[in-house]
């Protein structure tokens, strides 16, 4: 048997919500000639159609993770993309102040004092980390 | 000793900031925009009403209806907290998508400092090179714009390619998420409706109540039945605001190629506003 679509299960519940009026309707207009036993069981069948119809609205909506699965996965992997552009970009921030570091260590080689050169390892040190 | 020139200096600088005004103001049109959509799509955590408590109120009505109260409300409500989980996996996946495309076109993402730079050129000279403080003061400036054009054009060019080929998904994505909320949770509003109806119809035709009490009881119906016109006129705007994000981002994909067009700008910025108004009438109506 084919499954029931999100579509078809809300379609569904449309129809039941109109058949219950209709019962309800029908009971509260013919009210003085129905008896109690009577009454009293369309007012329960309304209950179930209604409580049908509901719970086929709460169906279609589980239905609906049925139709998008695809594009979920797609949206999830290009979100992961997009940050990792975001991470790239944030990147380059900490690449000037590597380089930055890098520049001082050369300076302090080329300058040949031990003391600068001790304090811009330690600056380059933190720039990696 | 090596020096740029005066005149280079300025033409440079001249043109970098052209190019970082004009790739700033068209970024800053879609990250309005994107900010807005997530602003608007986080308001389904304010909406009033959820799958499972619907199910819980049915299942309180029926036990009261019946003269039938227990410790503990049994209510099997599985399938209605499924669904809840359908809505929020969908709309975690959107709101993810909306914040990472709002970062992207932030400015201040590649709002780059280049000042570390600077102090390891004008502490000194490097062996035979001596740099003025001046010179590296105005290469600093120039080399900040001119990377700042760079990477704006770079989250530009990745903007255009992001939402070229999200959009269609997008597109499903929100189509279904208005479904799930303006036919589906909105539509279990209108059975509560129902249910109210036959249940106050009852009352008023019930011989044992006097007339007092049934003009009680009409007045009840009539509050219940405002307030929940007001959960449902909250859900249909959020329903709207999920419309407009969709209608946007499907400009956003077509004119993607025209960022840099005014119209473009005006017309991002036409949604952008809409979404405010709709954000809100919707906390107007939590009130």
């Amino acid at each position: 048997m084919a499954k029931l679509t999100s579509k078809q299960a809300r379609e569904l519940a449309h129809k039941f919500l109109g058949l219950g009026q209709a019962i309800g309707d029908f009971r509260f207009d013919n009210w003085d000639e129905l008896t109690k036993s009577e009454s009293q069981k369309l007012a329960s069948f309304q209950r179930s159609i209604l409580n049908s119809g509901e719970d086929m609205l709460a169906l279609s909506t589980t239905l609906v993770l049925d139709d998008v699965e695809a594009s979920l996965n797609r949206i999830g992997t290009l979100t992961t993309k997009v940050k990792d552009t975001v991470k790239g970009l944030q990147n380059i921030q900490k690449g000037i102040k590597l380089a930055a570091s890098i520049m001082t260590l050369g300076a302090a080689i080329i300058s040949k004092n031990p003391f600068s050169i001790v304090e811009a390892i330690g600056d380059l040190e933190k720039a990696v980390s | 000793m090596k020096r740029i020139r005066s005149g280079n200096r300025y033409l440079l600088l001249i043109l970098g900031l052209a190019l970082v005004l004009n790739s700033c103001v068209n970024l800053r049109s879609v990250n309005s925009y994107s900010l807005k959509s997530t602003e608007s799509l986080k308001k389904f955590e304010e909406i009033s009403y959820s799958f499972a408590e619907h199910c819980l109120d049915r299942c309180q009505f029926e036990s009261v209806q019946d003269f039938s109260i227990k410790r503990t409300a049994e209510c099997d409500c599985k399938l209605y907290e499924d669904a809840d989980k359908a809505a929020t996996t969908i709309y975690k996946r959107l709101r993810g998508y909306f914040e990472a495309l709002s970062a992207l076109t932030n400015n201040e993402l590649t709002d780059y400092s280049l000042d570390a730079l600077k102090e390891p050129l004008t502490a000194g000279g490097f062996g035979s090179i001596e740099i003025e403080a001046a010179d590296v003061n105005a290469a600093s400036h120039i080399a900040t714009i001119l990377l700042r054009a760079t990477t704006d054009l770079y989250r530009k060019n990745k903007t255009k390619t992001y939402v070229a080929e999200a959009n269609a998904d997008i597109q499903i994505l929100l189509k279904k998420f208005n479904e799930i909320t303006r036919s589906n949770l909105s539509g279990l509003l209108d059975f509560k409706k129902e249910r109210l109806f036959s249940y106050y119809r009852e009352l008023l035709v019930d011989t044992s109540l006097s007339t007092y009490e049934k003009a009680q009881a009409g007045r009840e119906y009539y509050q219940e039945l405002s307030a929940i016109d007001t959960q449902q006129r909250q859900i249909e705007a959020f329903a709207r605001s999920v419309d407009r994000i969709a209608k946007g981002h499907q400009e956003l994909y077509e004119n993607r190629n025209k960022m840099t067009a005014k119209e473009f700008k005006e017309l991002i910025r036409g949604y952008t506003g809409d979404l405010r108004n709709i954000i809100s009438e919707f906390n107007a109506l939590k009130r």
